[in-house]
């Protein structure tokens, strides 16, 4: 086989071969999934044009690789005598024109297809949130103080009252702030289970139950490129505001995260988040330390 | 005729003069939109600055190594490219008045703002401009004089990088202090600091090594571009070689500096996030986050091309066919490479693929869209371009003297050069096996994650020395041969890989992550050349190079290439500034005009495409004048 025909069989066993045959299967096999997964659209564009780059840098790398290549169509170009020649000649030279118009036509004629959508993943928070803080990440000494007052009082209650479970009685203040926090962070856990879990799932993996009923799946906290690579002003602003506060380049039509602020306090929403990173078991990007 | 010009000039000021004395916080130029105006003035300041800039690094390097090997033809050339700065500085210089009156008329109140901070280092940076100004052209006009003083003559030359590095760090003080304000009073958000607080912002050292970085890559490429078309052009045999050959020296500075500019990238890219991490975020994951990706185009490009680039040059290099059947398998993993470090993590989906995908992302795909993936990739090319340079080194050459017999300097060389990469990689090593968790907020059980990174340092640092030991024993190809594959296996599949399990357990840590791949890469890198650089000393050579044997594609490469870098500076220069979305000081100074939103980014890529090709037909213009001169002195 000369040279060109070896490009030729490589760019289409790579196109279509693989691409078409041997990646959907792998991928469907690999993540154990009922359809086929080939690549979308707009990857399988790059990658041939990317690959369509490559061979071409490839031939014209060397001067005797450009030689090869071209030979084959020298030869097949030049003015035949045999009938059989001739005629492939015609064929092969009326064919790359109305190749060329198919496409053309293909393009640019109306069909019925949903438009290709670019989604930016962390669209620009409103200014007004930035530099926000979990209040409850760190509470003051006097609400630790108050807690640990209050949970002395149920100790006694629990002493003298059989059914109760026993209360443990912090023994100081710094005790008392981390069982503050854990407080507050299972009392976020049960309203996330109240309001949150039916789309983003009691493991917080973006599968509660009534995700299969959105387009845009709700977001998995779990997965490194959400609520963990995000401040906790930037989720707080996402549960306050929800899909319909997104800016017009995050497609908020799609998205059926609800607006949050309507119904819960503030203090709720920062204590479903302390609740929401514990069930994923992430924290929130934390500031870079400058050097 | 002459009456009724002056009836218009009179109309003309009487529009335009209506309510110059109103006092206003915005302008616009003639009814056009003020912030594009001063975009692409900045723009083109900044491409004629880059210029200005980085030829001179490449002229005193230039002639330096000419009189390093005594070749005439390096002076030749650095003189070549000084006349040409001679012409382009007046341009630079004549852009950055423009600016500053676009500014001052343009923006009132964010210059008072500024003025109010940085008036004293205007006139600081007048003063080192007028000495830009005398010190290029003394070291221009005594080239001559000083032929055999050359000592004078480089140290005016080191001078002249030196002022322009420092009216550079000025400036990029400015543009810095915009982004990440310092020495601000948080309660009254005014400014309390001194000059030297507001000049030593958080971005500034950052930037200031990008573009130091940046400016030397552009200057390769503009000699490059240079070099291209007058080989195009050129009447005679001779000039044709010199060209060739000067195209050859200009791609090859730009890629060595490019090596480097990722890393320069990353570290401005954390302090982004350390200053603000949702700045940072806008910047990755949010509304620049695609126009990251038409910037990754560009970086891509450039690393492809100029292998290219250097695989054509092989044609021109007796006995480096042998070395033919290489190519394709370079170009298979650069390829490969390019697709992954291309692919978003959130790919543009049509409703129909987004259902059939169960989600936004694609199941496998989704993984080459993440900073791991990234990291390996960009790792990998970069040890391509450097394997492809090493097999274009040793295109001609035939009989090797031992590695023995190169005497001790040799030895001593190698052994500082190769010490110096095995001792960094092993002090970082240490620092790995040794790093508290909590210096990265992570619990304490999370020191399990740093250990294999700490084994693969060390592993990279006992390669280097095996590779060595094979050296001393005149076997150094193969020495090298076990280091690079090492690197490749460590840099690319160890850590890349083991940096998915680091991002979705200790996510922090994937920065020391990609630290280690870097530093095993460069000491890889520098291990490798060393040895390279002994092993082939004094040998036998099948032939000297065919300089001028090139085709004409190759040369249309380079002018690519200048164009792609010119492209990915403007692309990289929208997003930095853009980046201060509707601030002018950033969090301190807001933007209330009416042009304070984001600009999509195809009117982004219009805008940087227009400053381009104004840029290029200044340049040619001042290039074509600078000519005129020379043509008539050979008269
Ligand atoms: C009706 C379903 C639904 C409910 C109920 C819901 N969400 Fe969402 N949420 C979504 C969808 C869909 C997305 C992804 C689209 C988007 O980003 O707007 C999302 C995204 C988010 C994000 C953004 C993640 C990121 O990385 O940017 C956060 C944070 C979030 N939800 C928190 C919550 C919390 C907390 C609750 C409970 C108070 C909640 N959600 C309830 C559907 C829901």
């Amino acid at each position: 086989m000369n040279f060109f025909w070896k490009i030729v069989l490589f760019f289409v066993a790579i196109r279509y071969g693989f691409f078409e045959v041997v990646f959907p299967r792998v991928s469907q096999w690999a993540v154990n999934s009922p359809d086929l997964l080939p690549a979308p659209a707009a990857a399988m564009s790059m990658y041939t044009w990317l690959m369509m780059v490559a061979i071409a840098i490839y031939i014209l790398s060397s001067e005797e690789r450009i030689a090869d290549f071209m030979t084959p169509i020298h030869q097949f170009l030049k003015p035949q005598t045999a009938a059989a020649k001739k005629g492939m000649q015609i064929v092969v030279l009326a064919a790359i024109p109305l190749f060329g118009g198919w496409s053309y036509f293909d393009v640019n004629s109306p069909k019925m297809v949903s438009p290709t959508a670019v989604r930016i993943q962390h669209p620009t928070m409103p200014g007004s949130f930035e530099g926000m803080k979990n209040p409850l990440r760190d509470p003051t000494e006097e609400q630790v103080e108050e807690f640990i007052a209050e949970q002395k009082e149920l100790a006694e209650e629990a002493a003298e009252d059989e059914e109760m479970e026993p209360v443990t009685v912090p023994n100081n203040i710094e005790d008392g702030r981390i069982a503050l926090v854990s407080k507050w962070t299972e009392e976020g856990a049960a309203l996330y289970a109240v309001n949150c879990r039916p789309c983003h799932g009691m493991q917080a993996d973006g599968v509660g139950p009534m995700a299969v009923g959105w387009r845009l799946q709700p977001a998995n906290f779990r997965d490194p490129g959400t609520i963990a690579t995000i401040v906790e002003e930037y989720a707080f602003w996402r549960v306050s505001k929800g899909g319909p506060g997104l800016p017009s380049a995050s497609t908020p039509w799609d998205s059926a995260m609800p607006i949050w602020d309507l119904d819960l306090s503030e203090n709720e929403r920062w204590k479903i988040l302390l609740g929401e990173y514990f069930l994923a078991g992430v924290g929130p990007r934390q500031t870079e330390k400058l050097e | 005729m002459f009456l009724s010009g002056i009836v218009f000039l009179g109309g003309v000021f009487s529009v335009f003069g209506a309510g110059a004395q109103e006092i206003v916080d915005y302008r616009t130029f003639f009814g056009f939109d003020p912030r594009t105006t001063v975009w692409i003035i900045a723009e083109l300041h900044l491409m004629f600055g880059a210029f200005v800039l980085g030829v001179p690094m490449f002229a005193v390097t230039v002639e330096y190594v000419g009189v390093l090997t005594g070749e005439e033809r390096y002076d030749r050339l650095a003189k070549d490219f000084t006349r040409l700065l001679s012409a382009s500085f007046a341009l630079t210089a004549a852009l950055g008045g423009l600016l500053t009156f676009a500014l001052f008329t343009l923006y009132p109140k964010v210059m008072t703002f500024m003025s109010g901070i940085f008036h004293e280092s205007f006139y600081i940076y007048a003063f080192f401009f007028f000495g830009e100004t005398f010190v290029l052209y003394f070291y221009y006009y005594s080239w001559d004089r000083l032929k055999n003083r050359k000592g004078i003559h480089i140290s005016a030359g080191i001078l002249l990088n030196l002022i322009g590095l420092i009216i550079m760090g000025i400036s990029n003080s400015w543009a810095t202090y915009m982004m990440s304000p310092s020495g601000i009073d948080p309660e009254t958000m005014k400014f309390t600091g001194t000059l030297m607080d507001a000049i030593w912002n958080p971005l500034w050292n950052p930037l200031n090594l990008h573009r130091i970085l940046g400016n030397a890559v552009f200057g390769g490429y503009v000699a490059g571009a240079y070099a291209a078309v007058k080989f195009l052009t050129a009447q005679t045999e001779e000039d044709r070689a010199h060209y060739d050959w000067m195209g050859y020296v200009g791609n090859f500075i730009a890629i060595v500096s490019l090596l480097f500019l990722p890393f320069a990238g990353y570290y401005l890219g954390r302090e982004v996030y350390s200053f603000s991490p949702v700045m940072g975020n806008n910047m990755m994951g949010g509304a620049f986050s695609w126009t990251f990706i038409i910037q990754a185009i560009g970086i891509g490009s450039l690393l492809i091309l100029g292998n290219f680039y250097l695989w054509m040059g092989m044609g021109r290099i007796p006995g480096a066919e042998r070395y033919q059947g290489f190519i394709k398998f370079i170009l298979f993993i650069l390829t490969l490479s390019f697709a992954i470090w291309l692919t978003p993590h959130n790919l543009p989906l049509s409703s129909g693929e987004q259902l059939r995908m169960g989600g936004q992302y694609h199941p496998t795909l989704k993984f080459f869209g993440l900073m791991p993936a990234k990291n390996a990739v960009i790792n990998f090319m970069i040890l391509g371009t450097f394997f492809s340079f090493l097999l274009y080194r040793r295109g001609n050459i035939s009989k090797t003297i031992p590695f023995s017999q190169q005497g001790g300097g040799a030895k001593f060389w190698t052994l500082i050069f190769t010490g110096l990469a095995f001792a960094s990689i092993l002090w970082y090593g240490e620092y790995l096996w040794n790093l508290d968790p909590k210096e990265l907020d992570l619990p304490p059980e999370k020191v399990e994650f740093f250990s294999l990174a700490a084994w693969c340092l060390i592993g990279q640092a006992f390669f280097i020395a095996v590779a060595v030991a094979f050296t001393f024993k005149d076997q150094g190809k193969i020495g090298q041969a076990i280091l690079f594959t090492y690197t490749v296996i460590n840099t690319v599949f160890i850590l890349g890989i083991y940096g998915f399990v680091v991002m979705a357990e200790a996510s922090p840590f994937l920065r020391n992550i990609a630290v280690a791949q870097w530093l095993s890469m460069l000491s890889c890198i520098i291990a490798v050349l060393t040895i390279d650089i002994f092993i082939f000393r004094k040998a036998e050579h099948m032939g000297a190079i065919r300089w001028g044997k090139m085709s004409a594609v190759s040369q249309y490469v380079l002018l690519t290439l200048f164009i792609v870098s010119l492209l990915t500076m403007g692309i990289m220069g929208f997003i930095r500034s853009g980046l201060r979305e509707n601030w002018h000081v950033y969090g301190v100074l807001e933007d209330t005009s009416d042009w304070a939103f984001t600009p999509t980014n195809l009117y982004a890529a219009k805008v940087i495409a227009f400053c381009a090709l104004t840029f290029i037909l200044m340049m040619t213009v001042a290039f074509w004048l600078s000519e005129l001169g020379e043509k008539k002195k050979v008269k």
